[in-house]
């Protein structure tokens, strides 16, 4: 370079301020939401609910094979267990120890995730309503979600035999839920057209699920309409 | 070109705009150029979170994402039609007929389609009022109860409703107005039919209306009566006119006369129409109950007089399902048709007193006393309710105001409410308890779908209040329902049980109160006179519109957008004149005339030339000139070279209710000229002869035969059509294993009643455009139902055809579209995809049908509460993108996964279109034309069936089959 031109030094400022600007923003294209991992209203862990305690998906989301959207469930579901477990049982039993040892009824311990629960729906310690106080709804932070021109329907999948894992990973493995896919609409449709003809190439690609058979649908409007 | 401020809007929150620069113009498109580039990398981020918010408690039936149906009752005009109203998240959505209903039988006309929209409308009444300021329901309460406290001993009260029908709501009624002096309650329709019932009470004993079973008519004569359209129960009609003449030999289908002096839909699908002028009705009637009954009179000057003589011997070949309804107000010919009916044995056969119709319990004559007691301030407390008397007798309004203290239960702000000192709204019909009778033994209940978006209390609460009941709406109906109705059955044993039925179905059959009542010949009165109209002067014959019918949903903007199935014009006012009434006046369409007669404040209105319309008469449109159509000033796209649809503080038309008794009067040129906005400019099914090739071809997208050219030939309506040999495009070793799906459409079951346009729009979020753009053939809906005259002499037929997307098998659209955004299905849809089109047009402008409709703006949608009523299945399209009709594809889909989950497959008749389901007629059917045990492909297979432009090859996957008319020999 000769000489240092106010044009020259404004083009190499314009690049290092655009890769400064797109590494903050966003590392991805436009659509790929691959790693989100948002922090929720409750630290829910699947790894100790579907992992460790060996529950079933479907128990909690259970309209994932009835309906268009699998949902979250509602907190009366999370009371079907929480009714009577209040926090890990190691440190109810440390309690329970240590009030006999002291003479004492055991007190009941609330672990801190929980209290947010009995909170939401207004419940005390002793999980009674709380005369006075609304319940107030979780609003859980969406991991998984399409943009709204894409219909998706989760019965249809679900009760074909797709499995879980095979969109969303081993969700049991996780603390905190991430999405592990792309979800793009060319992740979908690989998917589709590996199921289309004979249903075996979706085993040989590496998809997570017993052979589907039958036609999957290609048509664009299988998915948007 | 983006502005200075645009670009600050751009950059606000990233970078700040460059300091220092010169301001000559190459630094100017950098620093532009720049802003354009941050503000596009900014919006490539990671897509907003959402929130997924699941409910605390679930409760035990509903599954989110999934759709509920509930059963309830359509209160949009009192007919009383059973509604199974489709519910997702928490809210009614699609409102659908119920199946088996005694009145609906599944299905439902396009006001009450419409009528769900009203429900999220932001301007209803929220909570009670004070002259037009908010308060408390206990202030109402305790100025209503205290004016009752002296009401007790001395003074009148009167509650003023629309037809009300329901047992639990007549009981409370009366039990209010027992509590006082001198209290009553009246009733009245808008568009009345009092003199129906008058006449049954001169004639049989009893005031009602009889229930009609037009199924069993061979020969029917409507005079004046649009039984298809703006009559009253429209569903109920259509379905048994079309199932008197879905067979089509000619000894087994019926034959339609009618007789009218304006121009309706069920005139114009008749087998034999003739015009008659007003004042000939009465005269018309006299002869044929002459002819009819004694077979011989005098001869008439009528012009029909010949066809009386025809018509009256096949009523009498025909006796015990033969017919005769009439539609005017006049007590004396109702008397006279009352006396026709019974000389031809209707009354038992076609007609039913036993198990009367109580549709509309309007009595004028007590509406009339009102009035004077009104006038001579002698009402002390007066109630209004589903009525809108200061619109409907405008020149009696202020009259109103003499009532000592007036309350008015209006949803809506109306011109009645705005007179009212108290305002106690009542909830719209979709979030309230309701009970109704429409016929005799048929009890149904309406039952809330959604907690009340807005402050009201039904007409039964308020009373109940008013009277110290202290009781929920719920204990209200059925303490009344177990004290009054439940023993009327003696089916089940426990009332509990049998509510939850009614709950569950909707509606219960129990005995009707009936009877019999013999006719009575001494109650057979004359018919008050009338003169012909002398001079240039016309014959003023006020029409109710489809869409519009007395108003009272002129607020609805879907019903205002409705392309009237007569006129072709939305969003328009219009005065109809025959071409031979316009040629003589000198006008042509779209002039504006001024209509005046004596003592009145002249009308303007534009004319619309319309063919078939008797030349003495002027037609103008009931319901117009609403104050709440003030709200459509600022409706549709807001763009520079468009035109509001009303000017700030304007009303749409004028209100012509005043002019009821004005039977003459004189029309003018004005000299003004108005564009209106039709959506069909032509509808002539004859080439002009100076277009027509040699061989005078007519144009045969529309296809007729008469019932006795079919019996000869099943193909007598595809005469003179030839078509070359098609060529087929895709070679046949592209199998196709799945279903084909198309549409059968029976023209001959097509009245133009609209439902279907309107089901449509509700379905998939159709936008509403307003007039402007209506007027650029820019309107959205995705069914039309276009309109056809075949004959050019006075007397003309019309066909009605619903036209939507064809899913044509060699699509020229999917072939012209430069991004794929419209391709063919496997199952033989052609789709749309929304998110891939960039809004070339090219698909619009190559398709033949022209079905295609663009996004040319970002329709409004800032309503929040409106919004609601969006339907969440299917895309609402932004600005840029084509959309079409698509076969209902989310009704598609949503059946084929849900017995693909269940394990079951799809059998014909489980996915409906929308408007297939809600068609009175069933003129349209769906399914998949590859299932030759369908309904749809034995349709399509039959004689009659052909397609539209079929000599272009496009393999449309619509068939239609032609119009069947049976007119004499």
């Amino acid at each position: 370079m000769q000489r240092w031109t106010s044009k020259t030094f404004l083009l190499i400022a314009g690049c290092v301020a655009c890769t400064a600007f797109v590494s903050t923003v966003s590392l991805t294209l436009p659509g790929n939401d691959a790693g989100h991992a948002p922090e929720q209203p409750i630290a829910y862990s699947h790894r100790l609910h579907a992992g460790e305690l060996g529950i079933d998906c479907q128990y909690c989301h259970f309209a994932a094979d009835k309906s268009p959207v699998a949902g979250i469930p509602p907190a009366s579901l999370c009371m079907n267990c929480h009714n009577t477990v209040t926090a890990k049982s190691d440190v109810v039993e440390a309690e329970k120890q240590l009030a006999e040892k002291e003479g004492r009824l055991a007190r009941t311990i609330i672990s801190p995730e929980l209290k947010k629960l009995y909170n939401a729906l207004a419940l005390d310690d002793e999980r009674k309503p709380i005369p006075g106080r609304k319940p107030e709804p979780l609003r859980w932070q969406r991991v998984h979600d399409l943009p709204d021109f894409v219909a998706f329907d989760h019965r249809v999948h679900v009760s074909r035999g797709v499995a879980c894992q095979s969109c969303h990973g081993a969700v049991e493995t996780m603390e905190r839920v991430q999405q592990v896919s792309t979800l793009s609409m060319g992740w979908c449709v690989e998917c589709h057209r590996l199921n289309t003809r004979d249903g075996k190439g979706a085993v040989e690609a590496g998809f997570n699920h017993p052979r589907v058979e039958g036609h999957v649908s290609t048509d664009c409007a299988a998915c948007h309409y | 070109m983006t502005t200075p401020r645009n670009m600050q809007r751009l950059d606000q929150q990233l970078v700040l705009p460059l300091e220092g620069e010169s301001s000559d113009r190459r630094s100017f498109l950098r620093l532009m150029g720049f802003g354009v580039a941050a503000g596009a990398l900014a919006s490539c981020s990671r897509a907003p979170v959402s929130k997924a918010v699941p409910w605390l408690t679930a409760p035990e039936d509903i599954t989110a994402g999934r759709a509920y149906r509930m059963a309830t009752t359509c209160a949009a005009c009192p007919t009383g039609c059973g509604a199974l109203v489709t519910c997702k998240d928490g809210r009614p959505l699609k409102m659908e007929g119920l199946p088996g209903h005694a009145v609906s039988d599944g299905a439902l006309c396009a006001v009450g389609q419409a009528s769900v929209l009203e429900l999220y409308d932001s301007q209803r009444i929220d909570g009670p009022q004070r002259s037009d300021k908010p308060c408390a329901w206990a202030d109402a309460d305790v100025a209503i109860a205290n004016a009752l406290d002296t009401l007790k001993s001395a003074g009148r009260v009167r509650i003023l409703t629309d037809t009300r029908t329901g047992p639990a709501t007549l009981a409370t009624i009366q039990s209010f107005l027992a509590r006082t002096k001198d209290g009553r309650h009246v009733m009245y329709d808008a568009l009345s039919c009092s003199a129906i019932a008058a006449a049954h009470l001169a004639t049989h004993g009893l005031r009602a209306m009889p229930r009609i079973d037009l199924a069993k008519a061979k020969v029917l004569a409507a005079f004046d009566a649009d039984f298809l359209g703006t009559w009253y129960s429209p569903v109920e009609h259509a379905r048994g006119w079309a199932a008197a003449r879905r067979n089509k030999q000619p000894d087994a289908h019926s034959r339609h006369w009618h007789f009218e002096s304006s121009m309706s839909v069920t005139g114009g699908v008749a087998d034999i129409r003739r015009r008659l002028a007003p004042h000939e009705l009465p005269a018309a009637i006299a002869r044929l109950a002459a002819l009819v009954t004694g077979g011989g009179g005098i001869r008439s000057e009528l012009s029909c007089e010949a066809d009386l003589v025809l018509l009256a011997d096949e009523l009498r070949s025909a006796r015990g399902s033969a017919l005769v309804l009439c539609g005017t107000n006049d007590v004396g010919v109702q008397t006279q048709v009352n006396q026709i009916n019974a000389a031809l044995g209707a009354y038992g056969s076609t007609l039913d007193l036993g198990t009367s119709s109580r549709q509309r319990r309007g009595d004028d004559a007590a509406v009339l006393e009102l009035w004077n007691e009104l006038d001579s301030g002698s009402v002390d407390l007066l109630i209004v309710a589903g009525v809108n008397p200061a619109f409907d007798f405008p020149a009696r309004a202020s009259t109103l105001s003499k009532a000592r203290l007036f309350v008015s239960l209006a949803t809506n702000h109306d011109e009645t409410s705005a007179l009212a000192h108290w305002t106690c709204p009542e909830p719209h019909f979709l979030e309230r308890w309701d009970d109704h009778e429409a016929q005799d033994g048929v009890v149904a209940i309406g039952q809330p779908l959604i907690q009340p978006l807005m402050n009201g209390r039904t007409l039964r609460l308020s009373l109940a209040r008013w009277s110290g009941d202290q009781s929920d709406e719920l204990a209200l109906l059925k303490r009344s329902f177990e004290a009054n109705v439940f023993s009327r059955q003696k089916d089940i044993g426990s009332f509990t049980r049998w509510w939850r039925d009614l709950l569950h179905n909707g509606f219960a059959r129990v005995a009707p109160r009936g009877g019999a009542h013999p006719f009575q010949p001494n109650g057979v009165q004359a018919a008050a006179a009338r003169t012909a109209p002398s001079g240039g002067e016309f014959a003023l014959v006020l029409t109710p519109k489809v869409g519009i019918l007395d108003g009272r949903h002129a607020h609805n903007p879907w019903l205002q957008e409705l392309a009237d199935p007569v006129s072709r014009l939305a969003w328009e006012c219009e005065a109809c004149l025959s071409p031979a009434a316009a040629a003589r006046l000198g006008v042509s369409e779209g002039d504006v005339v001024r209509i005046e007669a004596q003592g009145m404040q002249a009308l303007r209105a534009p004319v619309h030339i319309l063919p078939g319309l008797h030349d003495q008469v002027i037609t103008f449109p009931l319901g117009y000139g609403r104050a709440c159509t003030e709200r459509f000033a600022g409706i549709g796209p807001k763009w520079w070279e468009g035109e509001r649809t009303l000017a700030q503080g304007q009303r749409l038309g004028s209100n012509v209710a005043a002019w009821r008794e004005i039977a003459h009067v004189r029309v003018e040129r004005s000299g003004e000229h108005v564009e209106l906005a039709t959506v069909q400019d032509y509808r002539s099914l004859e080439v002009p002869a100076h277009l027509a090739p040699a061989h005078g071809e007519v144009r045969n997208h529309v296809r007729h035969a008469s019932v006795a050219a079919l019996a000869a030939d099943p193909h007598a309506a595809h005469a003179g059509t030839h078509h070359p040999a098609a060529a087929e495009l895709w070679s046949p070793d592209h199998a196709n294993s799945g279903p084909r799906f198309g549409l059968a459409i029976d023209l001959s079951a097509c009245n133009g009643c609209s439902a279907c346009v309107i089901a449509c729009q509700a379905e998939n979020n159709v936008p509403v455009v307003g007039r402007d753009e209506v007027r650029r053939h820019r309107e959205m809906a995705w069914i039309r139902i276009d309109r056809y005259e075949s004959g050019t002499g006075d007397d003309v037929a019309v066909h009605q055809q619903p036209m939507m997307c064809q899913h044509c098998g060699h699509a020229p659209c999917e072939s012209v579209c430069p991004v794929l955004a419209t391709v063919h299905s496997a199952d033989g849809l052609n789709q749309q995809v929304y998110n891939r089109c960039v809004g070339t047009r090219y698909c619009a402008n190559t398709c033949p049908y022209k079905v295609r409709r663009f996004n040319w703006f970002d329709y409004p949608h800032e309503d929040a509460l409106e919004n609601h009523a969006l339907n969440p299945d299917v895309t609402v399209r932004t600005r840029g993108v084509m959309e079409k009709c698509s076969m209902c594809v989310q009704r598609i889909q949503e059946a084929r996964l849900e017995v693909r989950r269940l394990g079951l497959a799809v059998e014909d008749g489980d996915i409906q279109t929308a408007c297939q389901q809600t068609c009175p007629t069933q003129a349209i059917v769906f399914g998949n034309l590859d299932d030759p045990k369908s309904k749809v492909a034995m349709l399509a297979a039959g004689g009659r069936s052909y397609r539209v432009l079929e000599e272009l090859n496009v393999a449309p996957s619509v068939h239609y089959l032609a119009d069947v008319r049976n007119p004499r020999a």
